[in-house]
């Protein structure tokens, strides 16, 4: 985030960037896999569903114009995932004669999917707090880490990571900061 | 005033909205800590908690049973590395089938977070069971060696542990070894816990850590990363201490597993056998290129100690150094030895099943087991440069005792099918030792005659390849047996019939050979009867047949090896492999054709036999070849070109000794060398003293030498060398007088070849009274030998002029 001011998509139009390539995998792939395993696919359809998706990525992604218009990018993966795991979805109930909860996502116009809605979300948030928690130091990580649990108390905080209050409130202050920063980038608000 | 209250708004604002975003992190955190709803599973307890996942105790909703669930929290302890390497994790693990390894039988993402399910095992770790339960050596040994069959079985898998320790081995409540945690970090000591965290704890995993790893920060990890491992649970579990002290700083401990060399093991344990220590010293070199091979060599090893057989381990720095200099001759895995071992393996298959279906209180997941080890190991697809079908065969021959250990028939059968799968790779002495062994459990048993013969015969041909004269009295008694229990004409006692002959025809006695040509002829007959004539069977006893012929100079042993090589030629036509078989045939038809002067037809078989030879063998027979083809040269008159052969076949069957006698490696690589420099350096290469080192290794197979030795000797003469040929001649000379006694035929030319040089030489005396025992060898088999008797009339003359 501090190495450049540029955003991970637009990063990612430069083959070359590796490290931006593998931050990309680390967002998207588990999305692309949960999502397909939320229609009902086996664990080795929904990778190669991921697989699928992220192979049209990394082919189109560099001429992709990404327009920071919010949501775009979500709806153009939104509707590369849907196709593959239709695809894979019709393959399975043909090659192994199964039935699946298929019909609603093939009959339904491609609009909202609160499948893909949700875990686009949660999975963007959980990218962002691993991004945001990953240079802090070990107390403010281990200090936000407690502040996320339901019962623990800033004085339980202070106890535990050796900081005290203020450290704490400056440390919580910051990595949401840094979380709101990343998720603006992915155009994720 | 004025400009701080919209700054304070804005403050606001953003609190607000950290406020919701912190809510919703919240919420990401709770699904990721709390147990993770799995479809198909009902999580009851946590039963550990580490950076590396949680385990839960749960049951699987359809079949009910409990399991193991270890699941990766999906929140912010699980970067994509972390996710990566438990993907990896899953995909290894569930490669893995193996009774000592806990199976992972299912796998998942719920809500993000990856899982997957394994076996609940219920019991303690190693280390707390040796400490409860106070085994003696035995025991701790017989436990260790599950430990090294369940690593084995990954390594041929391709997948390392990378992380054995006893916390990471369980013994069950059946007392059996499982292991855990195949490329993973969580470790079950009386229930679930995480990887060490502790200062100590972490300072007691880093104890098994291989120095290399520790040293160099990670070269390309290696099985013999485990082996490591192992030694030091084996230093553990006999001792009851780590091999190093591992005390006092980080940096420190770190310096002495790196440099320091293991505390002996006696400090401990004053008594501790000697082998034992060997074996773990072995285990515990520092440098993986010195260390034991791979877990099967320790496990072999541990197994012999057990039998109270000698060790492999032992301090090799010499042969170290050797090694890299010296290519190694590993033995070629033909397609052969495969179809061998595969013929035996898949015979251990029908003999468990067999027995399986007779007694049903036989563990079937064992016996799966051990039967994909056997398959995985005789897979070439999956043998690395190491990993050999002999390891598989003896895999075998430790299962005959331990798993079939209450099915006398069963192991009798087993230890027959290893015998014959040794004795076609022609390993004789592996094939004597089971197939002694099977006779025994035969007799035993009081086995139906049919089968008593079929061992007996076995056990005769393994042994007329060392032309040991126990094999004729074999022969005969299968042969009666086989005549009593089947009417005449059956092709199972011309079968016994060839056998008897080949035994009889090694003792190269007169009286032996003219019944071995009636036995032949009988056995011809009935094949010929049962099959008609272009039939392998009536080709393979043709060809013995021819040989005898060959030595008794038939005229017939030209057609009927002509015969023979044409039915093996139409037979093999389809079958790209090659029918050992031919092989006899093809090296009989060459030196026939050799003698009667038709060297280019001679030469044409035998590049067919060579060929043919290393796809069947390997190099293992290479020297044979080359031997023969030196003879050929000799024959021609190229004697500087077959001295030059038979040299590189010596050399070569040095080195192949060395491969298997590592202690006496170093000079045998040595003399090798030697000879391949001799005569190009001008100096004389030491013959006699290679010969002497083979023949004692080779025993009573040395007869081959004594040929080697006399072609040898008859190159030198051709090259006007003839003070070289004696030590030659008088090795020759003494492995044949060992092997078939006084009055042997061959001997008596050898003593002439001596004779004649020390003729020369003016030794006239000495000449003259070899030259009488070989006139009296002669006599025995009415043989003319007229050149030997013109030479002893001329030396006795000499005797006489000179008094």
């Amino acid at each position: 985030m501090t190495t450049t001011r540029r955003t991970l998509l637009q990063r990612v139009r430069d083959p070359a960037d590796r490290e931006a390539w593998e931050q990309f995998f680390e967002l998207y792939a588990p999305l692309l896999e949960s999502y397909a395993r939320a229609h009902g696919l086996s664990r080795a359809d929904a990778q190669e569903v991921r697989d699928q998706c992220l192979e049209v990525l990394v082919r189109r992604l560099p001429t992709f114009e990404y327009e920071r218009a919010r949501g775009r990018f979500q709806a153009w993966l939104h509707e590369i995932a849907r196709g593959k795991v239709i695809d894979l979805a019709r393959r399975a109930r043909l090659v192994r004669g199964e039935s699946g909860p298929l019909a609603s996502l093939e009959d339904a116009d491609p609009g909202p999917d609160q499948h893909w809605e949700r875990q686009w979300r949660s999975e963007h948030l959980r990218y962002g707090l691993r991004e945001a928690l990953r240079d802090e130091e070990d107390g403010s990580r281990r200090a936000f880490e407690l502040l996320l649990l339901d019962e623990t108390t800033v004085p339980d905080v202070c106890e535990r990571t050796g900081l005290n209050a203020n450290q704490v409130y400056k440390a919580k202050a910051r990595i949401l900061r840094k979380v709101r920063d990343i998720l603006e980038k992915l155009g994720v608000e | 005033m004025g400009p701080v209250e919209p700054r304070a708004a804005d403050a606001e604002a953003e609190g607000g909205r950290d406020a919701v975003l912190f809510e919703e992190l919240k919420g990401i955190a709770r699904r990721s800590e709390g147990p993770p709803a799995i479809p198909g599973y009902q999580i009851e307890a946590e039963l550990s908690r580490g950076g590396q996942g949680v385990v839960y105790r749960a049951r699987q909703e359809a079949t009910r049973r409990p399991v193991a669930l270890k699941v990766l929290p999906a929140g912010s302890a699980a970067s994509a590395r972390e996710r990566r390497r438990f993907e990896r994790e899953v995909e290894l693990a569930s490669r893995l089938a193996h009774p000592n390894i806990v199976t992972v039988f299912d796998s998942g993402v719920a809500d993000g977070a990856p899982w997957y399910a394994m076996e609940l095992v219920e019991g303690e770790t190693l280390d707390a069971f040796v400490a409860r339960t106070q085994p003696p050596t035995e025991e701790r040994l017989r436990l260790f060696l599950e430990l090294c069959r369940a690593v084995a079985h990954a390594h041929r898998a391709g997948v390392l542990h990378r992380d054995l320790k006893p916390g990471n081995v369980l013994v069950d409540g059946a007392g059996r070894v499982r292991v855990l945690d195949f490329g993973t970090a969580v470790a079950l000591e009386g229930g679930w816990r995480g990887r060490a965290t502790a200062p100590g704890e972490f300072l007691g995993t880093l104890a098994y850590a291989p120095p290399e790893r520790i040293a160099a920060g990670e070269r390309a990890p290696d099985t013999r990363g485990d082996v490591y491992a192992l030694g030091v649970v084996l230093y553990e579990l006999l001792t009851g201490h780590l091999p190093f002290d591992a005390r006092g700083s980080l940096s420190a401990v770190v310096e002495t597993l790196v440099k320091d060399a293991p505390i002996p093991p006696e400090r401990f344990v004053p008594r501790l056998d000697r082998d034992l220590s060997a074996i773990l010293a072995a285990a515990l070199e520092k440098d993986p290129e010195r260390r034991t091979p791979s877990v099967e060599a320790l496990e072999r090893d541990l197994v012999r100690h057990l039998a109270h057989e000698p060790i492999e381990a032992r301090p090799r720095r010499s042969l170290y150094v050797l090694s890299k200099a010296i290519r190694r001759h590993r033995r070629a895995l033909s397609i052969a030895t495969l179809v061998a071992g595969a013929a035996a393996i898949l015979l251990v298959v029908l003999v468990r099943e067999r027995w399986r279906a007779e007694r049903a209180r036989q563990d079937a997941g064992l016996v799966r087991a051990v039967v994909e080890d056997l398959l995985r190991a005789a897979d070439p697809q999956r043998m690395g440069g190491d990993a050999r079908l002999l390891d598989a065969l003896a895999l075998a021959a430790r299962e005959i005792e331990t798993t079939l250990e209450e099915a006398p028939d069963a192991q009798a059968a087993l230890e027959l099918a290893l015998g014959d799968t040794y004795r076609r790779l022609l390993m004789s002495r592996e094939a004597e030792q089971h197939l002694r062994a099977a006779l025994a459990r035969f007799r035993a048993r009081a086995a139906p005659p049919l089968e008593l013969a079929r061992c007996l015969d076995l056990l005769g041909l393994a042994l007329t390849q060392e032309n040991r004269p126990e094999a004729v009295a074999l022969q005969e008694e299968a042969l009666a047996l086989r005549r009593a229990a089947l009417p005449p004409g059956d092709p199972a006692i011309a079968e016994s019939e060839r056998g008897l002959a080949r035994a009889l025809m090694a003792q190269l006695r007169d009286q032996d050979l003219t019944r071995a040509r009636t036995l032949l002829e009988s056995a011809l007959a009935t094949q010929t009867a049962a099959f008609g004539t272009e039939h392998v069977e009536v080709a393979e006893t043709e060809t013995v047949l021819a040989r005898l012929e060959l030595w008794t100079d038939s005229g017939a042993a030209g057609p009927r090896l002509e015969r023979a090589l044409a039915t093996f030629d139409r037979a093999g036509s389809g079958d790209r492999r090659g029918d050992p078989r031919v092989l006899d045939c093809l090296t009989e038809y060459a030196l026939l054709l050799q003698t009667s002067g038709r060297f280019d037809e001679a030469e044409a078989l035998l590049e067919r036999a060579a060929s043919l030879t290393e796809r069947l063998y390997g190099d293992e027979l290479a020297t044979g070849m080359m031997r023969r083809f030196a003879d050929l040269r000799w024959e021609r008159g190229d004697a500087a070109g077959a001295e030059e052969l038979t040299r590189r076949a010596l050399a070569h069957e040095l080195e192949s000794w060395a491969e298997r006698r590592p202690d006496e490696a170093e000079p045998l690589h040595a003399l090798a060398a030697e000879l391949l420099a001799g005569r190009a350096d001008g100096r004389v290469p030491p013959y006699a003293a290679a010969f002497g080192s083979l023949r004692r290794f080779q025993g009573d197979g040395a007869f081959e030498l004594a040929q080697w030795a006399n072609g040898i000797a008859l190159t030198l003469r051709a090259q006007d060398r003839t003070a070289e040929t004696e030590p030659l001649l008088r090795e020759a000379l003494n492995i044949r007088c060992r092997a078939w006694g006084g009055d042997c035929p061959v001997r008596q030319r050898t003593l002439f070849l001596l004779a004649s040089g020390l003729h020369e030489e003016g030794r006239t005396a000495e000449a003259r009274s070899l030259l009488a025992e070989s006139v009296r060898i002669a006599d025995v088999h009415s043989d003319g030998a007229e050149e030997t008797r013109a030479l002893y009339a001329a030396c006795c003359a000499t005797g006489k002029e000179e008094p």
